[in-house]
């Protein structure tokens, strides 16, 4: 085996994490349990079989350490966008140290609640009891036990009902440096017919490979009550020394939308599970990730819909690109209950592999245990079609950009639905990736 | 990084033996084979399962997952069901150090 820390078990809980009411205290104390009695995932095992589950396991002692400054540019970005009236407002989570709230004012007088999490267990305590570790627990896996146990902050959003909030809230997330590890978590309830965009920014991390790996276990968790709107974006652009593993998990009620963006362009190693249970009849759940790696990115996404209702219609539009020696692997699971009748459900992943050295795997899964449904997935993996190439270059474009072309239409559809303020800025990611090519 | 970088000292390998090491973004096992040292990368090309989990008989790795082999010296498949070969990367012993060329 390769020299990495296997055996680790979390010892007893800091006085900073028992804090709190007695039934938190006993929920970490249960996930701190849970973590150090649950064996490590085997290399092999489903959703493991790419990704060597001792590259998740902090190394004893790493704490937040120091948190690198790069959100400061991305801040004064969104205080523009705040004061252009793009934006609802900005909450920053440095590390679960400080919680900085910017804007949010209107969004107060709706009844909009958007805090630190540590707060929200004493201000909005009947939620947060309700709903913390309801869909992200030990029961999901020992990773998911760990950040039950040591999530230091994170962040509670909470939209009352029949409040629809036009503007995103854009929540910036740091993590540490080298040798560092963080455990964020975030909290959103979306009370029924109401509405929420939400930005879920997670950047920082090491840069330095030698110096050592900054690690981020994070865990979401989403409500949306009947006939709620969410739309929620992830964008994963951690430094490229960045080991990160993230666990969402929504849970939309009878009527329902809920629109899933991950972006994933950082950190060397990311794993990230991303899953919707559509609760409620007539729910509806659809998903548009985009991947962009590079370098000797190591990148592995789950994405799961749960058809628990009848009725309900989930969409997932996975797309990867990959240059240099990155590795995707993509496990994507539809499961339809057998009470669930006539739900519709579409998975499709698609790879673009711009060099030789690249690799993208693709695993569609399907657990469908009622007849009357219409479920169906497609893949693709390749090259740019050289046809396109061919035809860009006898109209005289270089090719080069002729290669940002055939990118740039292959991630528009995507691009489309990531809100506005933050439509640029992952253009420019993609842009950027592409240099030197 | 780029460059031969020293991994391990010659004794603590030994023959028939191997061990993994991760250095940066590079995963890679360091196999002693009666022929001298070897490293190829931890993964293998079939169904992507730790090279360093498997076996070593002479200048071959096997892969237990299902049974994949390798020649160390070239990383050639000897055995299905791999078909794409694995990457070598390159070792030189300097004195009782083992290097190990990373790009």
């Amino acid at each position: 085996m390769a020299d990495t820390v296997t055996e680790y078990t979390i010892p007893e809980l800091t006085p900073e994490l028992q804090r709190g009411p007695v039934w938190l205290r006993d929920r970490r104390r249960a996930a701190r349990e849970a973590f150090n009695a649950l064996p490590l995932p085997r290399r092999g095992l489903h959703l493991w079989r790419y990704t060597d589950p001792s590259r998740f396991v902090i190394p004893p002692g790493a704490d937040a350490g120091e948190l690198n400054g790069d959100f400061a540019k991305v801040a004064d970005l969104e205080r523009r966008h705040l004061a252009d009236g793009r934006l609802a407002g900005v909450v920053t989570d440095r590390g679960g140290r400080e919680i900085s709230r910017v804007g949010l004012d209107e969004a107060a007088g709706l009844g909009v609640v958007a805090t630190a999490l540590s707060d929200a267990v004493d201000s909005h305590f009947e939620l947060v009891e309700r709903y913390l570790y309801q869909l992200v627990n030990s029961e999901t896996g020992k990773f998911e036990a760990m950040n039950g146990a040591l999530w230091n902050d994170g962040i509670f959003v909470y939209v009352p009902d029949g409040v629809t909030l036009e503007k995103p809230v854009h929540l910036l997330r740091a993590a540490g440096g080298a040798g560092t590890a963080q455990y964020p978590r975030l909290l959103v309830v979306v009370g029924r017919n109401a509405g929420l965009t939400l930005i879920d920014e997670y950047g920082g991390g090491s840069y330095d490979v030698a110096a050592g790996q900054a690690y981020v276990n994070a865990a979401v968790e989403i409500f949306g009550d009947d006939d709620s709107r969410v739309r929620y974006v992830a964008l994963q652009r951690q430094a490229p020394a960045t080991a990160s593993y993230l666990t969402h998990r929504a849970r939309i009620g009878r009527g329902a939308s809920m629109l899933t963006i991950p972006l994933v362009f950082g950190g060397l190693l990311s794993k990230q599970n991303f899953g919707v249970v559509l609760n409620g009849r007539g729910a509806e759940s659809k998903m548009y990730g985009l991947l962009f790696g590079s370098g000797y990115q190591h990148l592995d996404n789950h994405t799961l819909h749960h058809h628990a209702a009848s009725q309900t219609r989930s969409n997932i539009d996975f797309k990867v690109v990959l240059r240099d020696r990155a590795l995707s692997a993509y496990t994507g699971l539809i499961r339809i209950d057998r009470h669930a009748k006539t739900c519709e459900a579409y998975q499709e992943n698609r790879n673009l592999l711009l060099n030789k050295g690249t690799r993208a795997e693709t695993i569609p899964e399907l657990e469908i245990l009622n007849e009357d449904v219409m479920c169906t997935h497609g893949a693709t993996l390749g090259p740019i079609d050289p046809l396109q190439l061919f035809y860009l270059r006898s109209r005289g474009v270089p090719e080069n950009d002729a290669v940002r072309m055939v990118v740039s239409g292959f991630v528009t559809s995507t691009l489309k639905e990531v809100p506005d303020d933050l439509r640029e800025r992952i253009s420019d990611f993609v842009s950027s990736r592409l240099e030197g090519l | 990084m780029a460059g031969f970088v020293k991994v391990a000292q010659t004794g603590d390998i030994p023959v028939g033996q191997m061990r993994g090491f991760e250095i940066g973004p590079h995963r890679f096992v360091v196999v002693h084979t009666p022929d001298g040292f070897f490293a190829v990368v931890d993964e293998c090309t079939h169904d992507s399962a730790p090279i360093s989990d498997g076996r070593v008989r002479g200048n071959e790795v096997m892969c237990t997952r299902h049974g994949a082999r390798f020649d160390l010296r070239n990383g050639a498949v000897t055995h299905p069901p791999a078909i794409v070969p694995l990457e070598t990367l390159e070792v030189k012993v300097d004195s009782d150090d083992i290097m190990v060329l990373l790009d």
